[in-house]
């Protein structure tokens, strides 16, 4: 996949760059940063399902830990202590505790996955600096077709240190 | 509004974002090989590893294979200093989470610079207090027990109800979610420095990375994930050590048997924790010239928490002792009115009082708080205070208890000692490595605060405009 990129290496000028892009309906497939910009996130319209995903694992867990208590307290193995049925109100300790549990292993689990993480995976695409102070703007050239050049303009005029096409593989 | 005439910069000298990662890993990658390290490191690790070594490598096996024997523990004190040491270790577990997260929550900027150091400390800690209960049950071929699996596989369940059981699920879910915490939030710093190494060290770094590349979905997902871990991590740690306080509040015996304890031991594990932050940070701050990172203002911060907390367990000091005569008990009274203020254990009691509400009081005055000797004095006494506390916990209820007759003393023996020099060793080991080994502060949120102590001054200098005119 053939692609423009523009490299900055400084915060301000990318984000003129970026809004510059978006007024000129350039679209900008994804930028590369050291570190999170969150402005970037409302700008280019990027979410994430993790934060529903992790409700969902605490409502999973509480529901299964609460069964699980019921079980063991009330079907099988019932104590009766004093004439009345043992089930004590300590299980909200091991309800929250198992809850947080629980979140925090399939949260993690499911960042993993989304993002394919696992050791020494392939790096598809290195630009020297990437991670230390380098800011990295793509634009896919099959999807802005006639506006790459537009695209290209606006990196030399908001001050991209650096203007290439790069091909990276699928 | 962050105004930096109040609050000072929080990281100095103008730092560009590739000067922060200069500056993070100068003392990595000053080394060619993952040998070489300056002297005093060296001289350290090589203490701290012997004391491992020693006790750990030697009388805690020894502890599995004689048994708890060895240690003084007796009838009358069967919780000695191994129960001490464990809820110290885990005071001091603490202060990474509250660092990170309780700061994070309560939007302090100046977080960003001590958190990795903290929450390193946190993983360490938490593996020495492991320890001591793991290997106090005696026969620890046995622990499997511990765990609820079924179906109802001995004819019974676990205990619900017990605090005991409460403990091991509470302080592995706190050793899961701090590492995990770490590790996440150490993935991006790994990216960077697998970019910038070579050979073996690159491997290294590319596996523990995990291929992480910042892009914008990546840090969005990467946001979201870090902050459930964070929010949900808060609450745990106010959770795990009200449960270790349970460990003692449930029981009926005077000195433990009190409704404050669980806000009582969390508002000490802060205390101490933050107490050992400060120390940590003061050696990395000078062993790794760190000034423009870990400023004056950092640990001035640091200081007036210590401070504050400080009031709050001396508050709690003496409401133990007023509800004591307030009681009318005469057990509780002898256990705080005359064992305490003037009894068998009159020495480690005011040493407590006196370390941990008076001492820190001191923080009151700002030339003692921008000292750096007089700063990492008082961390170690403050740490000291909180050992004594645990002491004073542990052994005086159960050495002189209901019954006159059955009045013990309680002395450690060498295994007792060495078990938790071994700890220290192991903590030593744990931390530092750390500091040779893995980035010490967190260099992707030091841009993210690089770049947002930019646009504040963008932004303040248009305040301080608009309220001059204001004033005009």
């Amino acid at each position: 996949m053939k692609k423009l990129i523009g490299v900055y290496d400084d915060d301000v000028k990318l984000m003129e760059g970026v809004d510059r892009l978006v007024e000129n309906e350039v679209p900008v497939e994804d930028v590369t940063t050291p570190f999170v910009i969150e402005e970037l996130f409302e700008k280019l319209h990027i979410h994430s399902n993790i934060q529903f995903l992790a409700f969902l694992y605490g409502l999973f867990a509480v529901l299964s830990i609460l069964w699980g208590l019921y079980y063991t307290f009330a079907v099988d193995y019932p104590l009766n202590i004093g004439g009345k049925p043992n089930i004590s109100l300590t299980f909200v300790i091991l309800l929250f505790v198992g809850m947080v549990l629980t979140v925090v292993l399939l949260t993690t689990g499911t960042f993993f996955h989304q993002e394919r993480l696992y050791p020494w995976k392939k790096i598809k695409f290195f630009y020297p600096g990437m991670h230390d102070d380098k800011m990295i703007v793509f634009v896919d050239k099959n999807q802005a077709g006639p506006k790459v050049a537009v695209a290209e303009e606006i990196f030399k005029e908001t001050g991209a240190i650096d203007i290439q096409e790069v091909d990276i593989e699928d | 509004m962050y105004k930096k005439s109040v609050r000072g910069e929080l990281i100095l000298g103008n730092k560009s974002y590739g000067d922060i990662t200069r500056d993070i890993l100068r003392h990595q990658e000053r080394h060619k090989h993952w040998y070489q390290a300056p002297l005093w490191w060296w001289i350290a690790f090589i203490i701290s590893f012997i004391l491992m070594s020693i006790g750990l490598g030697y009388y805690v096996p020894l502890t599995i294979a004689k048994g708890i024997g060895m240690w003084g523990n007796n009838n009358q004190t069967a919780w000695g200093w191994a129960i001490i040491n464990f809820v110290w270790w885990i005071g001091i577990g603490h202060a990474g989470t509250a660092f990170s997260i309780f700061l994070l929550v309560l939007r302090q900027k100046w977080r960003t610079s001590i958190n990795r150091a903290a929450e390193a400390m946190t993983i360490f800690a938490v593996l020495a207090a492991g320890l001591f209960p793991a290997i106090h049950v005696g026969r620890a071929w046995d622990e499997m027990f511990i765990f609820p699996y079924g179906p109802n596989t001995r004819g019974l369940w676990v205990n619900w109800d017990s605090p005991l059981l409460w403990d091991v699920i509470a302080i592995t879910t706190y050793l899961t979610t701090s590492a995990l915490f770490w590790y996440l939030g150490m993935i991006p710093d790994f990216a960077t420095i697998r970019d910038r190494s070579t050979g073996i060290k690159k491997k290294i770094f590319h596996a523990l990375s995990l291929g992480f590349v910042g892009h914008l979905k990546s840090w969005r997902r990467f946001e979201d994930a870090v902050i459930i871990i964070g929010g949900l991590a808060a609450p745990l740690v106010i959770s795990v050590h009200s449960i270790v306080s349970t460990d003692f509040a449930a029981s009926v015996l005077p000195g433990w048997h009190e409704t404050i304890f669980p806000p009582f031991f969390v508002v000490g594990a802060i205390f101490s924790g933050f107490a050992m932050v400060l120390t940590l940070m003061i050696i990395i701050r000078k062993v790794y010239k760190l000034e423009d990172y870990v400023t004056d203002d950092h640990l001035d911060a640091i200081a007036r928490i210590i401070m504050f907390v400080s009031l709050i367990m001396g508050s709690a000091y003496l409401i133990e002792e007023f509800i004591a005569y307030y009681s009318a008990s005469p057990y509780e009274k002898h256990v705080f009115l005359e064992m305490y203020l003037k009894g068998d254990y009159a020495l480690t009691y005011w040493g407590m009082v006196i370390f941990n509400a008076f001492v820190p009081q001191l923080f009151w005055f700002r030339k003692i708080r921008r000292n750096l000797l007089t700063l990492f004095i008082i961390s170690i006494i403050i740490n000291i205070g909180m050992w004594l506390e645990r002491y004073n916990i542990v052994i005086p209820p159960t050495a002189q208890d209901f019954l006159p007759a059955n009045w013990g003393e309680y002395h450690p023996t060498k295994v007792d000692i060495w078990i938790y020099l071994g700890t220290l060793g192991m903590f030593g080991v744990g931390v530092l490595s750390f500091m040779r080994f893995l980035p010490i502060m967190a260099m992707n949120e030091l841009k993210q605060q690089a770049k947002r102590q930019t646009s504040l001054t963008v932004e303040m200098s248009v305040y301080d405009i608009f309220e001059k005119k204001l004033v005009k």
